[in-house]
């Protein structure tokens, strides 16, 4: 690789996703607050977010299924919407995708996505169909709310498009289905990487699966990180409340529980060695957070709810 | 990661797939041919025991199929909003541009009205052998643009400018009703307006004010060439209706 | 498995290396590939390809481009330099502090580790033990 320019065979890499300052409000609610990141080709995104923080919002914009209020999508530098070439390289699955009236075949939804789908794979999708289980003679509107998500992973991957979105496309499959479900976007990618973005609930499941993650949260985005750097930060201190809090001062502390003395406090913060020693020499205990841990206390923790008011008398 | 090439095969990518152009939706257009030449045979036998029934009770006085073809441009006219309110969407939601999904859509919609035009017209023809074997009489009652049933150039004509029209109304009904759903029915308002107009040219009856226009209309007001040209016209403008909503058109939650 | 919570990488690397002293892998030999370690575990090649770059900057695996990652000639003594220098702090430090918190003579430390050892020690008593 002597010069800038690409050996023969080799494509540069397609798909990179720049989100620039999308706005989108609906009625009182602002959606989506001025929101900004790329994606970078050829990678598996997370995008993680509670319930309401904008994440279908944001992925109907990417795919051009909104224009958003303000702001622009470009895909390789150039703007999104109303763009063939480029519109044409997004596919977008939600619930159990968009496709033909549900009075229909899985078959026919089958045929009318080889016509709609320029790199569109029959045997992939066949054999998708097979591994999920989905029956290819039957009425759409007669599969049961997990067979739905099995077409819509699919429609999905059978496209073979260069960049990928599934918004939450698991829901109602069973467990082997789910393992399914992300083994195949797996061999999927390693037989032809490109850009894939999954929305999820389930994020310990598919944590793995993530090379980086976007935490949504509120309408802006609150961390956009290789998955494994963030991991690397987030450290639990565990120990007497008052060193955990001498020890966590200055450091970026996302939460924090106390049982009597003792104290835990969740940080991110990149720990060296000889730090960590440090705080094992002070009777402090470290432990790494688990992604779905970090998201928790990231948008805000669980704060405990119970029916009755806390009785008085448990007060320290 | 500062890399751009992936890590795991520096090599190819996905490629790009070929620059997007629209060839004409068969797989859409198929299945809606077929559907209405067998809704057109259909209703042609239902005419046909019509035809036979009166005939046995009583006497048949003029063209039974002139009232009865005044369905196919409700038929033509539905489809096409169904045409648009379902496959509109589901073409951008599959990588198609707004344009591109409304010009597909419409060619199949436009392809339709053929159909149905030629249906029309194939219904009197069938009329004219069958009453002609039979002795009925050919009188058309209704209003237009031609007087006997040998005027085939003429039916077929009006025919086309009928369905195109009321096609191109209910396309835009069909993208008015995906887009703001109930509030959509509001589409009716400008579609009554646009059929009323031009049907004074044409005679797919304008639905009021009928006596009151025809006597304000010139002589040569209820021309083909005029016909042709409000139809034209309105035709942009029912074009013009349908990109100004689906232009910009947020896809809704599937069903 | 893995561990969820820490870095996958970090813990692949880690596998890795405790792979090569123990001898399960031997000099020269090639281990999976970044597609099978993420088929096998379920997790992004992308996380394997940096578990092995690492490996790769420590000197401990090379890559034959084309054919995949192999063990460096010299990695395990190379590994076993290190965790010798980090035997003492990482294992001896601590095990020392844990002592004094329990309340555990060092002395008493020493007879454990020389009667597990087996070499008789110069100087300090056997109190007990066998005779």
């Amino acid at each position: 690789m002597t010069s800038g320019h690409p050996a023969p065979g080799i494509v540069p890499p397609t798909g990179r996703i720049e989100v620039r300052a999308v706005s989108q409000r609906f009625g009182d609610t602002l959606a989506l607050d001025d929101v900004s990141f790329t994606i970078e080709p050829n990678r598996i995104t997370g995008l993680l977010g509670r319930t309401g923080s904008g994440k279908t919002t944001l992925l109907s914009v990417m795919a051009a299924f909104r224009r958003p209020e303000s702001g622009t999508v470009l895909i390789d530098g150039e703007p999104l919407w109303e763009n063939p070439d480029l519109t044409s390289q997004i596919a977008f699955i939600r619930e159990g995708g968009d496709t033909v009236d549900t009075s229909e075949k899985v078959s026919e939804a089958f045929r009318y996505a080889a016509w709609m789908r320029p790199n569109w794979n029959a045997d992939y999708a066949a054999r998708l169909a097979d591994t999920f289980r989905l029956p290819t003679k039957q009425k759409i509107n007669k599969l049961s709310r997990g067979q739905r998500s099995a077409l819509g992973i699919v429609l999905g991957l059978a496209a073979r498009t260069p960049i990928t979105i599934f918004d939450e496309t698991y829901l109602g499959l069973d467990a082997p289905s789910r393992y399914a479900f992300i083994d195949a976007v797996l061999a999927d990618y390693m037989d032809e990487p490109r850009t894939f973005m999954l929305s999820t609930h389930l994020i310990e499941e598919m944590a793995a699966l993530f090379e980086s993650v976007l935490i949504l949260d509120r309408g802006k985005v609150l961390a956009h990180r290789d998955t494994e750097d963030l991991l690397g930060e987030g450290v639990s201190i565990t120990g007497p409340a008052d060193r955990v809090d001498a020890f966590t001062t200055g450091m970026r502390v996302i939460g924090r529980r106390s049982l009597g003395r003792t104290a835990s406090a969740m940080v991110l913060a990149a720990l060296p060695s000889g730090q960590r020693r440090e705080a094992e020499a002070a009777g402090l205990d470290l432990a790494p957070i688990a992604l779905q841990d970090l998201f928790v206390h990231l948008t805000g923790g669980a704060p405990l709810v119970s029916p009755e008011p806390p009785s008085t008398e448990d007060r320290p | 990661m500062t890399a751009t090439t992936s890590p795991i095969r520096g090599d190819h990518p996905a490629t790009r797939p070929p620059a997007r152009r629209w060839p004409f939706p068969w797989v859409i257009a198929e299945g809606q041919v077929v559907m209405a030449l067998l809704a057109a045979l259909g209703y042609g036998l239902a005419v046909a025991c019509v035809v036979v029934g009166i005939a046995r009770r009583g006497t048949i006085t003029g063209s039974i199929w002139e009232p009865a073809s005044n369905a196919v441009p409700w038929y033509a006219g539905f489809i096409a909003g169904y045409l648009v309110f379902q496959m509109v969407p589901m073409l951008v939601a599959n990588g198609f541009t707004r344009r591109d999904a409304a010009r597909s859509v419409s060619a199949v919609v436009a392809l339709l009205s053929a159909v149905a035009a030629l249906v029309t017209t194939l219904g009197y023809l069938i009329e004219y052998v069958a009453f002609r074997w039979q002795g009925w009489p050919l009188a058309i009652g209704g209003d237009h643009l031609f007087t006997r049933h040998t005027q085939v150039g003429e039916i077929l004509w009006e025919s086309l400018l009928t369905m195109a029209l009321w096609s191109a109304i209910g396309s835009f009904i069909g993208a008015a009703l995906y887009r703001w759903e109930h509030a959509g029915w509001l589409a009716f308002v400008p579609a009554g307006l646009i059929l009323s107009a031009v049907g004074i040219f044409i005679t797919a009856r304008p639905p009021f004010f009928n006596d009151a226009i025809e006597r304000a209309l010139p002589a040569w007001g209820r021309s083909l060439p005029m016909a042709t040209l409000a139809t034209l016209v309105a035709l942009a403008g029912c074009g013009g209706i349908l990109w100004w909503i689906v232009r910009d058109m947020p896809l809704r939650r599937w069903r | 498995m893995f561990d969820e919570r820490s870095p996958i990488y970090r813990q692949i690397a880690e596998q890795i290396t405790n792979d090569i002293v123990r001898g399960t892998l031997q000099e020269d030999e090639q281990i999976m590939s970044t597609t099978q370690y993420a088929a096998f575990y379920r997790i992004n090649p992308a996380t394997a390809a940096k578990a092995f770059q690492q490996l790769v900057d420590d000197g401990i695996l090379y890559k034959r481009r084309g054919i995949g990652m192999f063990v460096t000639p010299g990695a395990r003594d190379h590994l076993l330099a290190g965790r010798r220098e980090r035997f003492f702090a990482e294992v001896v430090e601590p095990m020392v502090h844990e002592a004094r918190i329990i309340g555990i003579p060092l002395a008493e430390i020493i007879r454990r580790l020389e009667t597990a050892d087996g070499a008789p020690s110069s100087g300090a008593s056997r109190a007990g033990g066998a005779s």
